[in-house]
């Protein structure tokens, strides 16, 4: 196989000056103004996370899930039970939440089943008014009216973010982008290596050295390879 | 006689630029990490570790709990496992592909059976693997696979069933290549990496005969054996593979189908190959044949695959948001449907078919009247398909890093839970509940920075193409391309302002 001297082809590998990225940089640093006013705009619903896991309560095994942002907050009741056709016989479920202060009375509100393919869960949208300690209630009626309670408190959360917070944590972002936009613009152009025209071994020595499987360990150390004749 | 060999001809520095010695930074020349990396037996050691929490997932699918949030199958495939991914790729390489659990069950086979067949040649190509991808996006919408951990094992079973079949019919690595839609995602993935196998001095190569990189090493011939039979030497056990990829190190560009397996490290009787950084997002620039692959820039699957990728990650995250179920329940009472599957299909079917093909050929025909080319609307398409990446592995990386910020601790309590209710007692303590993720606070402007970046990327990759399509009309050739990016970044950033399902960490759904 003859290994061809190769003469590196700037034309295939792209060439980056300095005036000609002005225009992507430029869009870049207007779209990242606006960015950085974002903050008011609106925010992701926060995380749901577990308030209470595997309670027990009648019947039931109980799991509540919470978001519990100030405006419109999000519980989700878990029913889960060993029963086969606990499915069949859905209870009521409703909760109540009320602040620990006692500030404003307590407020019930219906929790409506979710369609889910393998579990019973209800999703209930109290109101929170403002950042506060609040106790929550999760009311089951079973189908013969009796009723059962379980109680938790919570803390309601402001939703989203600031300002200042997504220009802090966009801050590193902006600076790789630069970094990045930089290494583009001072990478001259040299040719690509790859451009190497290395004539590839005949398809057929590969085809022939692929036809058996790996056997043991080569010998293989450090920087260099030692090969036993 | 023991021979050792050098690594780089003395001559380097007088070499023009392209030609000298790679000067970037090599993992593998590290202490620690690039020891153990050119340990041969490394990639076992990182696939092993995998496979016994593969293990550990599908037990727990099938016998675990049926809520996701509580089941280690569901919560560390859609949570975890995902944001891990995109994450290695961002900050190293296709690190999933080299750790790939999935290759073990197939390596044992290889050592009963050899392969006989060749991959059919109609299956060739990267066709295959996009119906796959697509098909598990489906089936992950249609059967809300995020929160059944059941049928999350099932996936994981089949994966390896499906590994171990290919490969131990067909030779090479016929499933990375030719079947595997995670590989492929990675693939993709990897182009923006910072890493890159590649060679360290390409002078080296030239004088090089053997090309075991690509061919392999097989046993030294005894002496009966005649050695200048071919045929005998056929017969030689493989003590080390080369690229079963067919990736010809000098003539490999960048990281599309290499799955960082290292033989060609290992297979180098020079130790010429390395872990170099590069700069990521350069090679999508790249024009010409590339070794494994031919000419990107006309191969119909992978630009196909580089469009899919981009707007599958804009329908796989505006499929967990609160519009989307609105928009599904308006056509199921318009049209009258009951079932889910013909409203998910025509929802994939517009945004995989129709919107990219009216998007791109407006890109393309704006393009080729501002720059004056003379190249059809689909040659046009093909090369800026490239410059989509940068902000499709955005999108995944908002959306996956959003779940896997989020839900980080969550392993624990789900871990404790685990021991607990497998063992009757709390080994590693009660379950910590409380433990959750990174407040919204901060995983919002990751988001937008992931968001910024994969935009910022596209624009450069973009004016690199257009240079090389129009040079003395580069701004008319980008334009109509980088309003296209922008679209999309917007749309991103509007489908990760919703209200967002929680999916494996959250009983969402």
């Amino acid at each position: 196989m003859s290994a061809r001297t190769w003469r590196p082809s700037p034309a295939r590998w792209p060439r980056f000056g300095r005036r000609p990225l002005r225009w992507p940089c430029a869009a870049l640093a207007g779209l990242l103004s606006v960015l950085s006013v974002l903050g008011s705009a609106a925010a992701h619903e926060g995380p749901p996370f577990p308030i209470v896991v595997d309670q027990t309560l009648g019947e039931y095994t109980v799991s509540v899930w919470a978001d519990p942002d100030i405006g419109t907050a999000q519980f989700f009741v878990i029913l889960e039970s060993p029963a086969k056709d606990f499915a069949d016989r859905v209870p009521r479920v409703a909760l109540w939440v009320e602040p620990v202060s006692g500030r404003l009375p307590r407020v019930t509100c219906p929790a409506e089943q979710q369609a889910m393919r393998n579990r019973l869960q209800f999703e209930a949208r109290p109101v929170f008014d403002q950042r506060d300690q609040w106790r929550v209630g999760v009311q089951l009626t079973a189908s013969g009216g009796e009723t059962q309670e379980l109680t938790m408190q919570v803390e309601s959360t402001p939703p989203g973010y600031g300002a200042w917070d997504l220009a802090i944590y966009l801050f590193p972002f902006v600076l790789l982008g630069g970094l990045w936009a930089v290494a583009m613009l001072r990478r001259s152009a040299v040719a690509c290596p790859h451009d190497a025209p290395i004539a590839e071994p005949p398809r057929e020595s590969v085809l022939r050295a692929k036809q058996t499987a790996p056997g043991p360990v080569t010998k293989f150390q450090g920087s260099a390879v030692r090969e036993v004749e | 006689m023991t021979t050792t060999l050098s690594r780089r001809p003395p001559s380097g520095d007088r070499l023009p630029a392209g030609q000298r010695p790679n000067a970037a930074l090599d993992l593998l020349a590290l202490p620690g990490v690039g020891r153990f990396l050119r340990w041969r037996h490394s990639r076992l050691m990182l696939q092993l570790p995998l496979l016994a929490v593969s293990v550990v997932m599908v037990a727990h699918a099938f016998w675990g709990p049926d809520l996701a949030p509580k089941n280690l199958a569901a919560l560390l495939t859609w949570v975890h496992f995902r944001g891990l991914v995109v994450l290695a790729l961002l900050c190293a390489g296709n690190l999933f592909c080299m750790a790939c659990p999935f290759l073990l069950p197939r390596e044992l086979a290889r050592r009963l059976i050899a392969p006989r067949w060749e991959w059919p040649r109609w299956l060739r190509g990267k066709w295959l693997s996009l119906a796959l991808f697509v098909a598990v996006l489906f089936t992950y919408e249609l059967f809300d696979l995020w929160s059944d951990p059941w049928w999350t094992g099932v996936l994981i079973v089949a994966y390896f069933a499906a590994a171990l079949l290919v490969d131990a019919l067909f030779r090479r690595a016929s499933f990375c290549k030719h079947v595997c839609p995670v590989g492929q995602f990675n693939f993709l993935g990897s182009t923006l990496s910072p890493l890159e196998v590649a060679v360290r001095d390409h002078q080296v190569c030239h004088t090089c005969s053997t090309k075991d990189c690509i061919v392999g090493r097989r046993a030294e011939a005894p002496q009966a054996l005649d050695r200048q039979r071919p045929a005998g030497e056929a017969q030689l056990p493989i003590i080390q593979r080369g690229c079963e990829l067919g990736l010809f190190q000098p003539r490999k560009v960048g990281n599309l189908d290499c799955t960082f397996c290292l033989d060609c490290v290992y297979a180098c009787p020079h130790d010429n190959v390395g872990l170099l950084a590069r700069l990521p997002a350069e090679e999508l620039v790249a024009a010409g044949s590339r070794s494994g692959l031919g000419v990107v820039e006309r191969r119909a699957d992978l630009s196909a695959w580089m469009i899919v990728f981009t707007f599958a990650a804009l329908l796989n995250a505006f499929a967990m948001i609160s519009p989307v179920y609105a928009l599904e329940q308006a056509i199921a009472e318009w049209t009258g449907l009951t079932v889910e599957w013909p409203i998910l299909a025509a929802l994939f079917a517009v945004t995989l078919l129709i919107e990219p093909a009216l998007l791109l050929a407006a890109a393309a025909y704006t393009t080729r009247w501002l720059s004056g080319t003379g190249e059809s609307l689909l040659a046009i398409v093909q090369r800026f398909a490239r410059s989509l990446v940068p902000i499709g592995f955005g999108i995944w990386l908002a959306h996956y890093g959003f779940h896997f910020f989020t839900g980080l601790w969550t392993v624990i309590p789900v871990t404790q839970h685990t021991v607990w209710r497998t063992t009757g007692r709390e080994l590693l303590g009660a379950p910590q509940w409380h433990l959750g993720g990174l407040p919204e606070s901060v995983v919002f402007p990751l988001e937008m920075g992931f968001l910024g970046l994969g935009l910022l990327g596209s624009w450069l990759v973009a004016w690199g193409i257009s240079r090389q399509l129009a040079a003395e009309r580069t701004l008319g050739g980008w334009a109509p391309w980088a309003a296209l990016h922008l679209a999309i970044f917007a749309a991103a950033v509007w489908i990760l302002t919703q209200p967002m399902d929680m999916r494996g960490t959250f009983l969402g759904g």
